[in-house]
């Protein structure tokens, strides 16, 4: 898709001009941004099939890194007693829950729903993460490569989500430029070197070794997943549902207007020049509403291929349809009502029903009709009255517009009723679907 | 007295002029661009009505640009929303039937007799009610937090002035980090303003939207945003 493309082109372009030109405050906001995961930048939208499968991944990683650590805590000497090991366990089962599932959160965007700011968010998945390396540092004497290995692929997978949720496409390169020229880095290098250098016990700089070489062996694996997932997700454009959707709903919509705007201009051009010369006036004015019709049934089409519509916007064309064949409006359907979005399928039935309904008025010679519409959980109620002179229940022929439309909406879905001056026709039409308002 | 007319459809529109010159005695001032409504014209022509088409094409201006202009410097004049309202300009017609004093709103396949009917009527009583084809799309009753002065709200300071520019000038889709390069904010600065916006957006329909959500509505809006936009950044650059 072009726009994707152009997207991708300029964030290309960005990460280039970002790199070169980063702040301390800005590297800040980075960092924040990956603590708190995804999530946060998705605004409420799903994340695309291969990003959660890359999450799984992680969430694999991060499991068996635990699992690990909870078998040695059972076995381990450090830890004496059932108590002890039992609450260690819980401890590190409640971190690693809190750390990972964090970017399937959907709804969330900081503690506090998503009103929220990132700050609580990226808190708590930072003590929970502080949380893991205490209870691996009680159980071990050196973390064991394993659970490094495992913890590392998880925030490296992550990472590399969340920068692509975020549209920054950052090459290895410049993370690792990034991460070694970052406070948090420099400050484990300065307290290392502290360690090492002042005067102290052996035993301090031998934990403090053991610290540097499993910091690095994280940063060495995460920064591997980082890479092995960006080049597996560079593959797919992202596949946010909702996105392509509204673009791709935008671009049908434009096309179906145009149409719209530029044929139906010249139809009624026509028409109007034809009623003011009186060439053939009748018959040609009746074949270019027919044709105008068409036209605006083909508009609909096109948008319901897009998907749900209003109410409304399926309702229009059988409007138009007897305004143009002289009947008087006495009564339409409220934007309160018409301006419900309801299902391709539902719509097509209420496109059938009010097609046929309103269609009948006009052929039994109607001079005003009344169309209202009223919708409840389960149907779309489509009700068509007209002064007419009434219809004889019995008058439905076999096979043509009334029965057909009997048998598509159930027995009980169409009933017409006698008034005094015409008929009453109703029409209930299933939602199936659900539905949601177009507007407040 | 004159009718202004605002399409970028001479051939469509020609027999409606011809119907306002011939049955209602009316000059008609014919214009089919967005930027020929100028201060110029509206001074000359003086319009009593003016019938604005929605939609333009090959161009980022719509008949709300249009409609906004009119308000503003000829706030005598009748507005009168002249569209096909089709679902491609439902909810820009709508904008603008809440936004701005539009005294009706008529369809482009309005038979001519209703059509100057209602025109004379406008001309008459100052309004006239929309044309039964548009009523779906129009509410009954307009609310006043999406009246034109209402947008003001939803540029409170210059951080979402910026955000709105951006998401007008961005490409398709812009992502967190196109609106930071854009704005020169943070993403996280970008988030709190946008979360911030979220009660005022819910007033014009939109729950919890994306940023491409926001951007639609931005580029719909662009009209009566603007002023807000522009004063909001003046502001920021003092």
């Amino acid at each position: 898709m072009a726009p994707q493309s152009s997207s991708a082109a300029t964030r290309l372009a960005h990460t280039v001009g970002m790199v070169e030109t980063e702040t301390k405050s800005g590297q800040l906001d980075l960092w924040l941004a990956l603590a708190a995961g995804p999530a946060p930048w998705l605004d409420g939208q799903p994340l695309g099939a291969e990003e959660r499968l890359a999450l799984g991944g992680g969430v694999i990683s991060a499991v068996g890194a635990a699992a690990v650590v909870t078998s040695a805590a059972v076995s381990s000497p450090q830890v004496s007693g059932l108590v002890p090991t039992l609450a260690l366990c819980a401890g590190l089962v409640a971190s690693v829950a809190l750390v990972v599932t964090a970017p399937f959160c959907r709804r969330h965007s900081g503690v506090g729903g998503p009103a929220g700011r990132l700050g609580p968010m990226v808190a708590i998945r930072l003590a929970a993460s502080l949380g893991v390396l205490a209870i691996v540092v009680r159980v071990f004497d050196a973390v064991p490569a394993p659970a490094i290995a495992g913890f590392g692929l998880t925030a490296g997978i992550e990472a590399a989500v969340t920068l692509r949720v975020l549209g920054l496409d950052l090459a290895p390169r410049a993370l690792l430029r990034r991460s070694i020229t970052s406070t948090l880095h420099l400050g484990v290098v300065t307290a290392l070197a502290a360690i090492a250098l002042l005067p102290g016990p052996d035993a301090g700089r031998l934990i403090a070794a053991q610290l540097a070489a499993g910091f690095y062996a994280l940063a060495a694996s995460a920064m591997a997943a980082f890479v092995a997932t960006r080049s597996l997700l560079a593959g797919h454009d992202r596949q946010d549902g909702a996105r392509v959707d509204l673009a791709r709903r935008e671009a049908h919509r434009d096309s179906a207007h145009w149409l719209h705007d530029d044929v139906c201009s010249e139809v009624r051009y026509l028409r109007l020049n034809v009623e003011t010369d009186g060439f053939d006036r009748l018959s040609l004015i009746a074949r270019l509403d027919q044709l105008d019709h068409r036209l605006r049934l083909r508009q609909l089409d096109e948008v319901l291929e897009t998907g749900d519509a209003m109410l409304g916007e399926i309702i229009q064309p059988y409007i138009r349809m007897a305004q143009n064949n002289g009947l008087d409006l006495i009564e339409v359907p409220s934007y309160e009502t018409a301006g419900l979005a309801i299902s391709a399928a539902a719509g097509r039935r209420v496109q059938r029903t009010a097609a046929v309904l309103v269609a009948n008025a006009i052929q039994a010679g109607a001079s005003t009709l009344a169309l209202r519409t009223a919708v409840n959980d389960a149907e779309v109620i489509i009700e068509v009255e007209d002064d007419a002179g009434g219809f004889a229940e019995d008058a439905v022929v076999a096979g043509r517009g009334l029965d057909g439309l009997r048998r598509d909406l159930g027995r009980d879905g169409l009933v017409l009723q006698r008034t005094a001056q015409g008929t009453l026709a109703r029409g209930s039409v299933r939602l199936h679907e659900q539905r949601e308002r177009a507007e407040p | 007295m004159t009718v202004l007319i605002v399409d970028d459809n001479p051939i469509g529109v020609g027999p409606m002029a011809q119907a306002i010159t011939a049955r209602l005695g009316h000059e008609v001032v014919l214009l089919t661009e967005v930027q020929q409504v100028t201060n110029d014209i509206v001074l000359a022509a003086k319009p009593e009505l003016a019938l604005v088409d929605l939609s333009f094409r090959g161009t980022s201006r719509s008949g709300l640009d249009v409609l906004v202009f009119l308000a503003e410097a000829s706030p005598s004049t009748a507005l009168v929303l002249f569209t096909q309202g089709d679902d491609a300009v439902a909810e820009l017609m709508r904008v603008a039937w809440e936004a701005l004093p539009v005294a009706t709103a008529l369809s482009k396949s309005l038979p001519l007799d209703l059509f100057v009917e209602a025109l004379q009527r406008v001309l008459a009583d100052g309004e006239a009610p929309p044309d039964p084809v548009l009523q779906p799309l129009l509410p009954a009753s307009r609310s006043p937090w999406r009246m034109a002065a209402g947008f003001a709200r939803l540029v409170p300071h210059a951080g979402h002035a910026k955000l709105w520019q951006a998401l007008i000038d961005a490409g398709t889709d812009p992502s967190y980090s196109d609106l930071h390069r854009l704005t020169g904010l943070k993403v996280n600065t970008l988030r709190n303003y946008r979360e911030q916006l979220l009660p005022e957006l819910g007033l014009h329909g939109l729950a919890n939207p994306t940023m491409c959500q926001m951007q639609v509505f931005a580029t719909r809006c662009r009209p009566l945003l603007q002023p807000y936009i522009a004063a909001g950044l003046q502001g920021s650059s003092r």
